[in-house]
């Protein structure tokens, strides 16, 4: 696997991590984090799938 | 044997994150098409997946009454909920379970028509944007006036509603939201009141949760 698709999982794992540390906690800064774990896994996802589509 | 949903997604999300870190250190697969394969399942289908199932858990947290009130700016108006007067609004609704008390400001703040939960949901984003980066307006104010439809979604049918001839007398009016039912059975947080009525204190408002 080259670097940057490295760098995208990394991403998606980092994301996958925030979503799951602060999915059961019901306030406000909560919601904010969750709302950033799934931008950031969603954005490691766009990052994979673009990298796959030009190299393959 | 009953599955927590939390539980399911918290397994889909330590799962998912155990395989993303086998392919990350996995040797090459044989096959160029069956790497491709298993890099598309666990790099975009199952984190999809997450994001959906971790935004579903987090949105149903955000219809809690604790996760209004864990913003500051609504200490009064939870307080308001404990106030001990059965003649007022909204302190009876709560106290009495005439609306669950787990999430009772959804209950109320929502209107359940066909994008009233959407936009409840995007007024809530606007709340957070206003909370962090803006300034809270005081007092606090709805953004339009009550509507009646999420009084008489309850009470329309209701005995207590069908008796009083006045409110038969003004159905087309409150039908349309010409005269509001606070009009008559307003205030309804009467946070004026705190300090001077004795309160009863809940676990959901005054700490830690049910």
């Amino acid at each position: 696997m080259n670097r940057s698709r490295r760098s995208a999982a990394c991403f998606i794992l980092i994301g996958l991590m925030i979503i799951l540390a602060t999915f059961r906690i019901a306030t406000a800064p909560g919601f904010i984090s969750m709302l950033v774990g799934a931008a950031a896994t969603f954005g490691g996802m766009v990052w994979f799938s673009v990298d796959l589509i030009l190299r393959d | 044997m009953v599955l927590n949903a939390e539980a399911v997604v918290a397994a889909l999300l330590l799962g998912t994150m155990a395989l993303l870190v086998w392919l990350l250190v996995r040797p090459p697969l044989p096959h160029q098409r069956a790497s491709v394969a298993v890099s598309l399942v666990g790099f975009i289908g199952l984190p999809a997946l997450c994001i959906w199932a971790g935004t579903s858990v987090q949105l149903e947290n955000s219809q809690r009454t604790d996760f209004c009130l864990s913003c500051h700016v609504m200490d009064d108006f939870g307080a308001s909920m404990e106030l001990d007067d059965p003649t007022l609004l909204v302190a009876p609704h709560f106290q009495n379970h005439w609306v669950d008390q787990t999430r009772a400001c959804y209950e109320c703040h929502t209107s359940y028509t066909m994008y009233g939960g959407i936009r409840a949901k995007w007024n809530g984003v606007k709340h957070l944007w206003v909370n962090y980066i803006g300034t809270v307006p005081d007092p606090i104010q709805l953004y339009g006036d009550y509507r009646n439809g999420d009084c008489l979604r309850c009470h329309a049918q209701a005995r207590g509603y069908l008796d009083s001839g006045f409110h038969e007398d003004l159905s087309a009016e409150l039908e349309q939201d010409q005269t509001s039912c606070l009009d008559c059975h307003g205030p309804a947080h009467a946070i004026d009141q705190l300090g001077q009525t004795a309160r009863w204190p809940h676990p959901m408002v005054s700490g830690g949760s049910e």
